[in-house]
Formats: structure tokens, sequence, C-alpha cells
């Protein structure tokens, strides 16, 4: 096949492939690298991607100046990157100075909506609003709190907190500990000693993990004192790679709130998880922020391709008329805020590091960053079966 | 020394309770370019042993959930610095009742304004509390007032403007407020032939 001379865009990313975070920079390259490739040997795009990948290793200063030598030096106009809010908030005033754009990938706690970027990551009423909708449905409304003492904790607790108290239930307690601190054995003791019916995990890393494992060991330990039954742990960000580094038998029976989960049972989604596990490993399961940033690198090239050109403008005009069959579902960007359609999934995690999704929402989610739409009074006025939920607002999937 | 421009800020002395980073040293700068005495603070430094002007918080880190209740008020002017817009957040900063607040990434642009609503708003609230604490002061004393109007109408037989006449004239003869004196009148301190002795 004569091959036509294909124009090579150079695309920034800012991963920390490296650092306290580094498995989940890791991921999210992967699932960027995937999209790279796909539109690379694809004869629909007239062009091809050559990214500059940049590894800020978890340090805010990093991102910053990355982020301006990426801008400066080689000129990107878009770039993919950033996971915590910290280092968004980092890049952000550059980004928004010299007018390029922003593909964010990440879940985030919402309340920001600048025209410099593009959130594919879930906004908060499509993760932790669907999770506390659930719990207090299903579970009841007296949580245990535990996370890392950071902004992330603070504002999924508070949304918890409001949904909670209009349900007339309560926060039992809420225990933070210095991020990326790994001790968390007082918080396993107090734990056994109130044995909490729900615990609501916002733990990031290694202290989750050794939450998991050590919480598991304690209660088995435990349970053949009391027979007490076991508290029901829920996170909007535990994912299939956390489950391995968990272990086989602590990381089983936890519900997690996420747009994406690589169980999901959809054609687009078989193929996006044979692609990933042929290119980076057939024990590996693509993770939400792996199908993100791969969602990233997709809506990107064709918003390129529809625009004809890499203009900021033109580009962020083409991706809100765009539709993605992506493998989570139909995708697409909201015009009025940049921020995605996507669609909240509840799941429990089984053996074998992956999840048995137990709830999908009917249709894609329209985002709301700033929660402007959340009614207290409909999430909570009618407690009814469960079934009558999955019929009305979610779709049971088994 | 001589006397400051009305809209000058020379002399005052700031803290900045932020962590290192451009964001401080952009507002050290200019508070320092427009003649404030600067000092910065985070939670590696003590305290500034010297009384401070008015102060630059960090809305973002510090304190979370558990202890935010514990917060004391801040008595002096005071600026946040906002980077999330996120509830929990705002709750935290608005718990330290800023005077005014600087978005971040921090400007030269906005910091003189800053100065100005700040120490402004905090002179009106400070202002409106004064005039309160005296409002609620005068309407307990009315008790007092009208307690000791009775106790003198009742004991030298007059009537109330009569009263009031010899709670004055008493308030004025002592250098004291009428309240002052109606206060004494209820405690028994000033029996009725002192009253009418003036």
């Amino acid at each position: 096949m004569a091959k036509r001379r294909r124009e090579t865009i150079h695309l920034g990313v800012l991963y920390s492939l490296t650092g306290p975070y580094g498995l989940v920079g890791r991921e999210m390259l992967n699932g960027l690298t995937l999209a790279v490739e796909q539109v690379n040997a694809s004869a629909e795009f007239d062009f091809q991607f050559a990214p500059l990948v940049f590894d800020p290793g978890g340090d805010l200063q990093n991102y910053q100046e990355h982020c301006e030598l990426l801008i400066r030096d080689k000129g990107v106009r878009h770039i993919v990157g950033c996971y915590t809010s910290a280092s968004r908030k980092q890049v952000l005033p550059l980004i928004e100075r010299y007018d390029r754009l922003l593909w964010h990938s990440a879940r985030y706690e919402g309340f920001e909506n600048s025209d410099n970027v593009i959130y594919v990551g879930a906004a908060p009423n499509q993760h932790v609003v669907p999770l506390a909708r659930y719990m207090i449905e299903t579970l009841g409304s007296s949580v245990y709190c535990v996370g890392a003492n950071y902004l992330w904790t603070w504002e999924t607790n508070r949304v918890l907190q409001e949904i909670v108290s209009a349900a007339g239930g309560e926060i039992i307690a809420k225990r933070l500990v210095t991020l990326w601190d790994t001790e968390i054995s007082h918080i396993v003791r107090e734990i056994i000693d109130r044995r909490p019916p729900i615990i609501f995990n916002t733990l990031v890393g290694e202290a989750s993990y050794r939450f998991y494992r050590d919480l598991h060991r304690a209660l088995a330990r435990d349970r053949s004192r009391s027979g007490a039954p076991r508290p029901a742990i829920l996170s909007c960000s535990l994912c299939e790679p956390e489950l391995r580094l968990i272990g086989p038998r602590a990381s089983v029976g936890h519900i997690t709130s996420s747009v994406y989960f690589s169980s999901i049972e959809t054609p687009e989604n078989r193929s996006f998880v044979r692609r990933y596990r042929e290119m980076f490993g057939s024990s590996n399961l693509p993770s939400v922020d792996a199908e993100a940033s791969y969602l990233c690198g997709l809506l990107l090239a064709r918003a390129v391709r529809r625009a004809g050109s890499t203009d900021v403008q033109s580009v962020r005009t083409a991706v809100w008329r765009d539709e993605l069959q992506a493998p989570q579902g139909l995708v697409r960007v909201d015009p009025e805020n940049n921020h995605c359609y996507l669609t909240p999934r509840l799941a429990r995690s089984r053996p074998g590091f992956s999840f048995e999704i137990l709830d999908t929402a009917a249709a894609p989610v329209k985002p709301d960053p700033y929660l402007t739409w959340l009614d207290l009074d409909s999430l909570t006025r009618r407690r009814p079966a469960r079934e009558a939920v999955a019929g009305q607002n979610l779709r049971l999937v088994k | 020394m001589t006397r400051r421009h009305p809209r000058s800020f020379r002399g005052l002395h700031a803290l900045i309770e932020h962590p290192p980073g451009r964001d401080r040293t952009v507002l050290k700068n200019q508070l320092e370019f427009l003649g404030l005495k600067v000092t910065v603070h985070d939670q590696a430094s003590p305290a500034p042993s010297e009384p401070v002007d008015i102060l630059f918080f960090d809305a973002d880190g510090g304190q979370t959930g558990e202890q935010e209740d514990a917060h004391h008020e801040i008595d002096l002017p005071a600026v946040a610095l906002i980077g999330s817009e996120t509830p929990s957040r705002l709750q935290a900063m608005l718990a330290r009742r800023p005077s005014a607040y600087l978005m971040k990434p921090i400007r030269s642009t906005g910091i003189y304004a800053s100065l100005a609503i700040a120490t402004h708003q905090f002179a009106t609230v400070e202002a409106m509390r004064r005039k309160l604490a005296s409002a609620d002061e005068r309407l307990r004393s009315r008790r007092l007032l009208f307690s000791a109007t009775l106790q003198i109408m009742k004991q030298a037989q007059v009537d109330e403007t009569e009263a009031f006449r010899i709670l004055r004239r008493t308030a004025m003869s002592r250098r004291e407020t009428i309240e002052a004196v109606s206060a004494g009148v209820v405690a028994g301190n000033l029996p009725l032939p002192r009253l009418l002795a003036g």
C-alpha cells in the first residue's frame, strides 16, 4: 500500500509515571498509548500523533516547569495529563495564559470549569452521588469515613455528609491520615472496636491497600470471637490494578462507584480490553483511568480531524459536536462546561482481581461539576425496594 | 515619621500564611513594593512576635474536617488566598472571617485592591460590632433603668418623670451614667435619702 506522507502532531503528555501515584500515571499512559497507536495505524486520520512524555514524578513544581517546557519550547497546543487536583491547579494558569487545551482524564471533586480543559474523568454527580444514593437505598446511612488528608477526601466526605444527613443518617467518624502516610493500624483497631456497618474509604495508594489487607486480617481474627457482620467498604477510586496489589483474598467484596470497569460486556469494551492486554500483558486489565486517557487521545484525534487543524478554538468546537462509542458506552462533551456525559456504574470486587457490575445508569449522565442540580429530596424521599430502583433509574446488569 | 497618604499602606505589617512557591513570592514582592513590612509564616516557622496589621492566609491547605470548628476568629483584616472553589474549602475559609480574597494564581494586579477592601471592610465591621455591643449594653441597662425608676416612684411617692429626673440629677452630680446609677439603686447601694440629697 502506498503511504501518503502524514503530518506529525506533537502531543504533550504530563503524567507522573514515578513517585507516589506512579501506578496510576503508568495506567493513564498505557491508555493514551493505545489511542495513539490506534490513530497512527488508521488510514482514517491524515496525521499521526507523536507524544512528548514528561514525568513530573508527583512533584508540583515539576508539573509547572514541564508544562511551560511543553508549551514554550516544544510548542504543543494539546496536553494530556495531570491526576491530582493540586497538579491541575499548577498547570491551569499556564494553559489558560497561552490558550492551550488540557485533556484531563482523572475523576475529580468538581467545582471548576475552564474553557481550556476538556474534563474526560467523572464529575462528582457521576461518582460520589451515585455511590451515596446506592448506600442509603441499600446498605444504610451510618458511615465511618477514612481517608487521606487532602482535598479529594474533604470534598467527597462533604457531599456524602450532606446526602447522609438529608437521609436522616450520620457520619459516625472521620479519620484522616497524612497523604502518603501508611500508618493506619489505629484506624483498623477502632473499626474492630466500633464495628461500623459502612466504611467510606478515600485513602490513597499503599495506605489504602494496607487498610484493606489489615482490616481483612483483623476481621478474620475477630469474627471467630463475635460473629459480627463484616462492614461494607465503599470507594470511588478502587480499580482493577489495585485489587492485585491488595492481594487475592483481601481484595474481594468491596463496592466501587466508577464510570468504567473492565468487565463491561459490550463489543467496544471487549475489543478495548483485548487490545490493552495484547499491548501491556495478558494479566493486566485496564482501569477507569486507562479508559479515560484512551478517550482523551481518541476524542482529540477525532476533533483534530473534524476541525482540520490543531487550533485550540476549532478543536474545542469540533469535540463538542462529537459522539464517541467508547468502551464504557456513549461519551460526548457537554459544551456548557467541557465535562463529559458518562455512564455511572456500581460494582463489587470479586476473586480474580476484577469487578462484578451491580448497577448501570440507564443512559449517560449529564455532568454537573458544581452539583447545581443535585436534589437531596429526590435522593432521600423514597427508600424503595432495590428492584424498584433498578427499574426506575438504573438497569440491573448481571 | 512623615504622615502617609491615606491611601498608602506603607509601614503596615503583613503576615502571609502560605507554603512557599510562586504565589507567595508574587504576593510578598508586591506587598513590599507597596511599602508593607512582610513576614511569611508556614508550619515550619514560629508565629511572629510583632503585632500584625493584616493577614493573608491560604484557603486551600491546613486544617480539615474534624478541627474545622475549632478555628478561632481572626481579629484583624484578613485576605483569603483561594485556589479550590470546593464548598468544603470555602466553608473552612469563611470560618476564618476574611475581609477580602484573592484568587490563585496570585498576580500583582488585585493585591492593592485587596488591601483597600480588607482594611475598609474590617473597619466597617468593627464599627458595627462596637455599635452593636453598645446597643446591647444599653438594652440590658434599660431593665435596670426601669427597675430603678419604679423603686424611686414607690419609695419617694413621685411620678415617673420625677423619678427619672432624680436619677439623671444623681448621675450628673456623681459624673456617672444613668445606667450605673440605676444599677446602684437596684443593688441597694444608693438609698433614697442620698438620691434626694443629689
